[in-house]
């Protein structure tokens, strides 16, 4: 049986063995491959610091294969827990937002395949939703020199090179990534791979459709990703909010001197103890 | 170059040594011993508290006390290292760049404001007005560099203003490696299955934590396989990017054994997983209940929690 295609609407969310083991096949390569570009300083030209993009050929290649909502989901969560967490170097905001942006990407960028047979089209599709992800990360991160230095505009020159670094940054990271260890390897791995591991795991390789790239499901998708970076904006910048609730104490503090901080802190700190002191002290005693 | 190869002579195994560390040697750590739902409510208040501060002083310390907790988790130091150099080459960034960036807006801009003799001249075509374009042309490149180099004081402006930003970046970055690299991955999928996130996510930890010495061993005999039985370039070229360039082609190739394998093991892992009812009990909140039991929040998570609101308290009142 074929995995769930992109053309079916129902059903794409739903999860059964078959997805399970797209799942843990794509977010340990994945997470393997960032791993391992991350901490090689053996790909570092000299001291220069030149690091080598990470491999997203093997993304491309696989996810494009089985090309499931499942599949995309692995990326990110492969990078985060190989790359991130059993390394130690989590950024548990900055994973929201990766796990938001790359996710409906990818999940777009798959529904536009055709014919699956076509590498020239499937490298095509994998550069585009590295692309899009690029694209998205970076008015993500300019959007958090705005919200983290104070009085950005004031300072002459500053947005825009902001904006120009953070731009060339994404453009490297296309180029590199997306091209040099995506799309290209991609043309080569990609046809050696089909057909040989969908029997591995069971399964028939996953069909091309009739009709134009350009769907209404597409559409659906990209709506999605186009809505969803706000809301990946927004969890990056929790703190715009909270800092505008904080901004709200000074008349407090200016009234009542500013230990009056400690005061909630203290209130709040006794009823947690004498709460769970209770509930320790019932279930010990309980025992 | 003694330098250079103290850096890049760093060694594989030795990574490969520091990671494990990072990964699997910290029962005795102290963020490890709290209750792993109060670590993880912790963690996520203490990536928003810094962007709060404006100002160097609180950031300062606050990364002090960041570095602490750090110690106390013996934190590796390869990436406490790593991760210190690419923010200090971060802000260096600015100093050069913004300057440059305001020459070539100067230029530009007068560029904008002759456009109108520009398009003339082109429309016109006439020798003698082309030698104008060219003076508007030279006027301009030479404004440019006369403002990239003359307004350095407009570079440090800038870097006042992005520290504070980079210093609230490395304390974000420096807590979570405290928290995740003392945190054991068993604690940390239990606790966040706790706390509702679905099981296939936290599933993804504790497969990951069991099988990253595998993939990692595996992936290092592939590649050794590969340079067994291939022929290393015998002239190196400058800078020797013709053996890195041979090292990097070989960690690709490696990559196509590799996901055979995995496959295989992927299907092997999930047809042991359907054997035990994993799919059955997904959804299930009494299987939810028993893999989490036994957790508790104590007295101790209480204090550690609202000691360090104290102390962010202090820092916030006292400077």
């Amino acid at each position: 049986m074929a995995t769930t295609t992109s053309t079916d609407s129902g059903g794409v969310f739903s999860f059964d063995h078959r997805d399970m083991m797209v799942f843990i096949l794509v977010m340990s390569l994945h997470g393997l491959q960032s791993m391992i570009t991350e901490l090689l300083p053996e790909f570092s030209v000299g001291g220069l610091g030149v690091s080598i993009g990470p491999f997203w050929f093997v993304a491309m290649s696989v996810v494009l294969l089985f090309r499931s909502f499942w599949a995309c989901l692995a990326i990110p969560v492969g990078g985060i827990v190989f790359g991130e967490i059993l390394i130690g170097d989590f950024s548990a905001l900055g994973a929201v937002e990766g796990l938001v942006v790359i996710t409906t990407s990818w999940f777009f960028a798959m529904s536009l395949v055709t014919d699956p047979s076509d590498v020239k089209q499937i490298a095509a599709v994998g550069f585009l939703a590295k692309a899009m992800e690029e694209t998205a990360a970076w008015f993500i991160d300019v959007g958090k020199f705005y919200v983290g230095v104070e009085e950005l505009e004031a300072i002459s020159w500053l947005p825009e090179t902001v904006w120009a670094t953070e731009g060339m940054g994404a453009l490297i990271q296309i180029v590199v990534a997306g091209i040099v260890f995506g799309a290209v390897p991609t043309l080569f791995l990609y046809p050696r791979l089909r057909g040989k591991i969908e029997p591995l795991l069971g399964m028939r390789s996953a069909g091309g459709r009739d009709g134009p790239m350009f769907t209404r499901s597409s559409l659906k998708r990209l709506v999605a990703w186009v809505g969803l970076l706000p809301v990946a904006f927004a969890v990056e910048t929790l703190s715009e909010t909270s800092g505008g609730l904080i901004t709200f104490t000074p008349e407090f503090v200016e009234t009542y001197g500013q230990t009056f901080l400690f005061v909630p802190i203290a209130a709040a700190a006794l009823i947690a103890f004498g709460l769970v002191a209770y509930r320790q002290r019932k279930v010990e005693g309980g025992v | 170059m003694k330098y250079v190869d103290a850096v890049t002579d760093i060694s594989i195994a030795d990574i490969k040594v520091d990671l494990m560390r990072t990964a699997y040697d910290n029962d005795r750590a102290l963020l490890n011993t709290f209750d792993p739902r109060v670590v993880l409510v912790w963690s996520v208040l203490f990536m928003i508290v810094p962007w709060l501060f404006y100002d160097p002083l609180p950031l300062a310390i606050l990364l002090g006390a960041a570095f602490v907790l750090a110690a106390l988790s013996q934190v590796s130091k390869y990436l406490l290292a790593l991760l210190l150099f690419g923010q200090i080459t971060n802000i260096g960034f600015f100093v050069v760049m913004v300057p440059a960036m305001g020459g070539a807006i100067q230029a530009a801009g007068y560029l904008g404001d002759n456009t109108g003799r520009v398009t003339e001249a082109i429309a016109t075509l006439d020798p003698a007005v082309f030698g104008e374009v060219w003076s508007i042309v030279a006027t301009a490149t030479g404004r440019g560099i006369r403002t990239a180099t003359t307004s350095q004081s407009v570079g440090i402006d800038a870097v006042g203003a992005v520290v504070p930003f980079f210093l609230k970046l490395t304390i974000i970055s420096v807590i979570s490696l405290a928290v995740f690299s003392a945190m054991s991955p068993q604690k940390l999928s239990k606790g966040m299955l706790r706390l509702g996130v679905p099981r296939q996510l936290t599933f993804a930890i504790a497969y990951g934590y069991r099988m990253m010495p595998l993939l990692v061993e595996e992936y290092h005999a592939l590649v050794n396989s590969f340079r067994l039985r291939s022929e290393v370039p015998e002239k190196t070229g400058f800078l020797k990017w013709r053996y890195f360039y041979y090292l990097l082609k070989l960690s690709v190739k490696a990559f196509y054994p590799l996901i055979f394998n995995v496959a295989k093991r992927a299907r092997v892992t999930v047809e042991a997983m359907e054997t035990k009812g994993f799919s059955r009990s997904l959804g299930d909140e009494r299987s939810r209940a028993l893999r989490t039991e036994g957790m508790m929040v104590r007295t101790r998570d209480v204090s550690f929690v609202f000691g360090s609101l104290l102390f962010i308290a202090a820092v916030w009142a006292f400077t």
